[in-house]
């Protein structure tokens, strides 16, 4: 197994070099320039502007994780996947690792360098440094609230491995039907949980006599994200396994 | 040993493209599947390599199944479609990133095919053409040296020298534990290295025989004589007379096979009941 991985890291390093670089270099270049860019203008990177980084750097991420296995999208390429002589977990768990360790890697790297940009042009046209500091991920994830850390990291976790089962489930503009699924799935949840949140509050289920604290529906909610997200990757494996020159066309 | 049984596939449910089909092949021979437009041959290809699932029947391949696609058994098959993507590297990043999944791989055999295609190692895939990245891929594929190598149209898109140079690879790589399939419309640029030929339609096979069985059964000539190409099994028109195939008996001598008579001969309706 250890040995197969080997050589699919191998023939991936060799064969996506180029595709890998010009994505790292497109996403850390856009940063470097737009970090000069605001310094030219004086605009120091401050919390709003970061935080839209942050958004659109999201949605890439969201967009490159649905295109990891953007190969299967011909049947040249699915062709050229499927006879490769290699264990179908090896090549995706290394898909799996660039798409949740890789992929966020680069956009951390990509908003240090828009940061460290923009101080640095703010500072040689301006001769001063504007001293943000620069808004810590972390900070989302703070200690009082473990829970809050827990329901927005679940949420992220879902939404990823759902691109991530798309781009295996369905390759070709796997990213447009993955969001259009999301999209239907969080109406019909908002839907039902407004419907249930007033069958609560009008007491129909006569829950108030139970003690159900805020912290309980929580850590549930929190369990149900982590399931989903574990079933929905585990899922992709299966699908992957199962593929064959016609499924998911 | 290639061995389909019973082998029934269709796309759709309303369409069965395969139905009951089954073949065997020996290792050692070059085989010539044979076939018109829409008779399932590219399908009955991706079934071999277990890029398709039957809907019944199984096809073994020494003995393993391989729908299920196993990581040995697909180091033991190469498959060169129709139409391929090559990533864009030189020939030698290539070798080496997919040579170690094939233990057999033969890097002098691949240089020597290389040569006889004039190409060369440093070459890189994206520049070439696509009958020169046929040649490459073709080399690659016999270097590997896989018990079964599957080859789709190999000769669509190669130049009138590329072809001759296919003819030479073929047969220089070919050993005895090998089996090629070649799938073509173009005989006339296989029917010299064929030692066996099944053609075949929807309803199954309609020829499994040997190229020397053939030959001791048939005799395969070009006459300008109407009533001798009357009496023969079959005659197609060509250019200044007909090339028949007749039974061969001892008046005449034993001739090359020529395969698109033979063709003819099988697929064309009022001979299907023809028996070799």
């Amino acid at each position: 197994m250890n040995m197969q991985l080997a050589k699919v890291i191998r023939k991936d390093s060799i064969e996506s070099m180029r595709t890998t670089l010009m994505t790292a270099g497109v996403v850390l270049g856009v940063s470097f320039g737009l970090g000069i860019w605001l310094g030219i203008f004086n605009a120091a990177c401050e919390f709003g502007m970061l935080a839209m980084y942050c958004i659109c750097t999201w949605f890439l991420w969201c967009y490159l994780i649905s295109s990891l296995f953007g190969s299967l999208k011909t049947k040249e390429g699915r062709i050229a996947m499927l006879m490769s002589p290699a264990p179908a977990i090896s090549t995706y768990l290394i898909r799996l690792v660039i798409g949740f360790i890789g992929i966020p890697l680069l956009i951390y790297a990509g908003y240090w360098l828009l940061w460290g940009a923009n101080e640095l042009t703010i500072k040689i046209i301006y001769d001063y440094w504007p001293n943000n500091v620069i808004f810590n991920f972390m900070d989302i994830y703070s200690a009082e609230s473990a829970m809050g850390t827990f329901i927005v990291l679940g949420l992220q976790l879902v939404v990823l491995s759902a691109y991530f089962f798309g781009g295996v489930a369905w390759p070709k503009k796997s990213f447009l039907k993955t969001s259009g699924i999301l999209i239907v799935i969080s109406v019909i949840f908002s839907v039902l949980a407004t419907i249930i949140i007033k069958l609560i509050v009008n007491n129909i289920f006569n829950l108030r006599t139970l003690d159900i604290s805020g912290m309980l529906i929580g850590w549930v909610l929190v369990a149900i994200e982590f399931s989903t997200s574990a079933a929905l990757i585990i899922l992709a494996y299966y699908k992957l396994r199962k593929l064959t020159l016609t499924s998911g066309k | 040993m290639l061995d389909i049984k019973n082998l029934s596939f269709s796309y759709s449910r309303k369409q069965s493209l395969l139905r009951d089909f089954s073949m065997q092949l020996e290792s050692g021979t070059v085989t010539g599947l044979l076939g018109r437009n829409g008779a399932g041959k590219s399908t009955l290809i991706y079934l071999i390599c277990g890029l398709l699932r039957p809907q019944s029947g199984t096809i073994r391949f020494d003995n393993i199944n391989t729908a299920e696609r196993t990581p040995a058994l697909l180091s033991d098959i190469f498959l060169v479609p129709e139409e391929f993507k090559l990533p864009s590297v030189t020939l030698e990043k290539y070798v080496e990133a997919n040579a170690q999944f094939y233990p057999r791989f033969d890097r002098a055999l691949l240089e020597k095919l290389l040569d006889i295609f004039e190409l060369n190692s440093s070459i890189h895939l994206a520049k070439l053409s696509m009958g020169q990245k046929k040649k490459a891929f073709i080399a690659f594929a016999l270097a590997c040296r896989t018990s079964l190598l599957i080859l789709d149209e190999p000769t669509n898109g190669l130049d009138i020298s590329g072809k001759r140079a296919f003819r030479r690879v073929v047969s220089e790589s070919m050993t005895d534990e090998t089996t090629i399939i070649i799938s073509t419309h173009q005989v006339y640029d296989i029917d010299k290295i064929l030692d066996h030929v099944v053609i075949m339609d929807r309803s199954g096979v309609l020829l499994d025989e040997s190229i020397a069985e053939i030959q001791s059964r048939l005799s395969f000539n070009f006459t300008t004589d109407r009533q001798r190409a009357e009496k023969a099994l079959i005659a197609l028109d060509v250019p200044g007379g007909y090339n028949i195939a007749e039974t061969l008996t001892d008046d005449n001598d034993e001739t090359e096979v020529n395969l698109e008579t033979l063709f003819e001969l099988i697929t064309s309706t009022h001979s299907k009941t023809l028996k070799l």
